[in-house]
């Protein structure tokens, strides 16, 4: 499975005109703050329609403006965890869960039922079914949205800063749990980051966005040896996660 | 002299803070003043007493339901567009809030009585809402309406758009978000404007008194059999009221319960 997107939009004053292809091993997007990274994930998602270009999932094109396609967002079937998590105030773990998998899924309640127990457990979620969000952890939160986004089998996943929010050693747990899931689901995944720690450790290739426009595209170790500007340097030598870190905008 | 100054300010706050405080509390004190149990429901054997009851709860019932019908939607439309026509609309429906009760009833012969801006559509057989039931419902949803729209406008707009965002791009259905996500989030201001919007209809006087008259049993709800039973008997005038006053403490009481909320958008 892979996904070709080139796309070109506009809000407001600023401008994006992003083109690239990804496969089913994880991409991580990277870029300084107002880079452009929150409006190409809604973009992708259908939230935000691009004025020009083309959006496909091998041969299933979802948007394009030649031919008048745009899917829309309930069609799409592209997991979504943004960055504030978006988690429901009023619902229990299990009834994120459920209702993900009632969007989408035929099957009897029972069976929805079995396969909520069967995405809680693989998260590490069980023990924790009947509470809210509040009562959660910042990991567990994480790990809530990240349950919901997968339960109704997306054909491609995007996450918003996934490891932002929490502390060190959540951001370990965390990094290492969706390693392992994610070589397990293999689709398509976006993962937007200012860590490069990230890509170690669930990243192959890296897409670096610098004012709407793709600065360099490659793996770590390209980026690494030729970085084409100093935002990619400061990246790639893990001054950005730092600043990020104290909250320094670089 | 800094210390007399203060003092002094203190005492004249004080003093200005008991006086408003007397004000707003004397006149309930009155109301239980000299009423006994047994007086208490004498009076409300009263042969006015039981229809005026009946009819207000009918009334005050269907307007509620009017209100939170096609206020809902309404809301809805309110909190999620922001344009000039947006304000426009939301300050047409907050009107009837700073419009006299006197002027309302004028307002809505003019609109929807015999000889109104309506009446040869409304009635092209002469017939006419105004001085019906019918009259006291579209009164009580005129002055009562935005109470409701008010609250629920605020509690739609509470709502975090993110978490919309994720419903869609689960596949869920604009139905299904509606009803798992939005009203449910939005549920404590709902059922707080809800009860303002009922306890407004409640005592609606003067619009209802213009635009449906005071007819027993057709048209007399309690605020106007209080306003009847006071050039009568001032007693049942007195128990009437008690009874919208604890009718009144019910409301406050449920917005003050629906208030304290769950954190409404975030997930934190």
């Amino acid at each position: 499975m892979w996904m070709a997107v080139d796309i070109a939009t506009e809000v407001g004053n600023f401008a994006l005109g992003v083109s690239f292809i990804t496969d089913a091993r994880p991409l991580i997007v990277a870029g300084p703050n107002g880079a452009g990274k929150t409006t190409l994930l809604l973009t992708l998602l259908g939230l935000l329609r691009p004025h020009a270009g083309r959006i496909a999932f091998a041969e299933n094109v979802l948007f394009d403006d030649k031919t008048g396609v745009d899917v829309s967002p309930e069609q799409r079937c592209i997991g979504y965890v943004p960055q504030d998590l978006a988690l429901f105030p009023h619902m229990t773990v299990r009834e994120h869960v459920e209702f993900a998998l009632a969007c989408r899924a035929s099957g009897s309640r029972e069976h929805c039922r079995m396969r909520a127990n069967r995405i809680m457990a693989e998260l590490g979620l069980a023990d924790h079914a009947d509470r809210k969000p509040s009562r959660l952890s910042g990991g567990e939160r994480q790990c809530l949205a990240l349950a919901r986004a997968i339960a109704p089998k997306p054909r491609a996943l995007l996450l918003d800063e996934p490891m932002s929010a929490l502390d060190i050693d959540a951001r370990a747990h965390v990094r290492q749990l969706l390693a392992r899931l994610l070589q397990a689901w293999a689709i398509p995944t976006i993962i937007v980051t200012h860590d490069v720690n990230d890509v170690h450790a669930v990243g192959q290739s890296v897409l670096v966005l610098e004012r709407g426009k793709v600065s360099q595209m490659g793996t770590i170790d390209e980026l690494r040896d030729a970085p084409a500007t100093s935002y990619v340097r400061a990246f790639v030598g893990g001054s950005v996660s730092a600043a990020s870190e104290t909250g320094v905008n670089v | 002299m800094r210390r007399v100054t203060n003092s002094l300010v203190r005492y004249i706050a004080i003093a200005c803070a008991g006086t408003l405080v007397l004000i707003l509390t004397l006149p309930l004190v009155g109301l239980l003043h000299s009423l006994t149990g047994e007086s208490f429901i004498a009076a409300l054997h009263a042969p006015l007493v039981l229809p005026a009851l009946k009819l207000s709860a009918m009334t005050t019932g269907l307007s509620l339901g009017i209100v939170v019908t096609l206020g809902t939607p309404l809301s809805w439309l309110l909190a999620r567009s922001h344009g000039r026509l947006t304000r426009v609309v939301e300050t047409l429906v907050s009107l009837p809030v700073v419009v006299p009760p006197a002027v309302a009833g004028v307002a809505m012969l003019l609109a929807f009585g015999r000889h109104g801006l309506l009446s040869g559509i409304l009635y092209p057989k002469g017939w006419s809402i105004s001085f019906t039931t019918g009259a006291v419902v579209l009164a009580e949803v005129f002055v009562s309406a935005p109470f409701f729209v008010q609250a629920a406008t605020h509690a739609f707009r509470q709502i975090d758009e993110n978490l919309l965002h994720v419903g869609r791009t689960l596949g869920a259905s604009p139905l299904r978000i509606v009803t798992q996500i939005t009203l449910p989030l939005a549920a404590p201001g709902l059922v707080a404007g809800a009860a303002m919007s009922w306890a407004r209809s409640l005592g609606e006087f003067g619009a209802t008194m213009l635009f449906a008259g005071n007819l027993p049993g057709k048209t007399q709800t309690l605020p106007l059999a209080i306003y009847t039973a006071l050039e009568s008997d001032t007693r049942v005038a007195q128990a009437l009221s008690l009874l919208l006053l604890g009718f009144a403490l019910l409301v406050f009481l449920v917005i003050r319960t629906t208030h304290v909320s769950p954190a409404l958008g975030r997930g934190e």
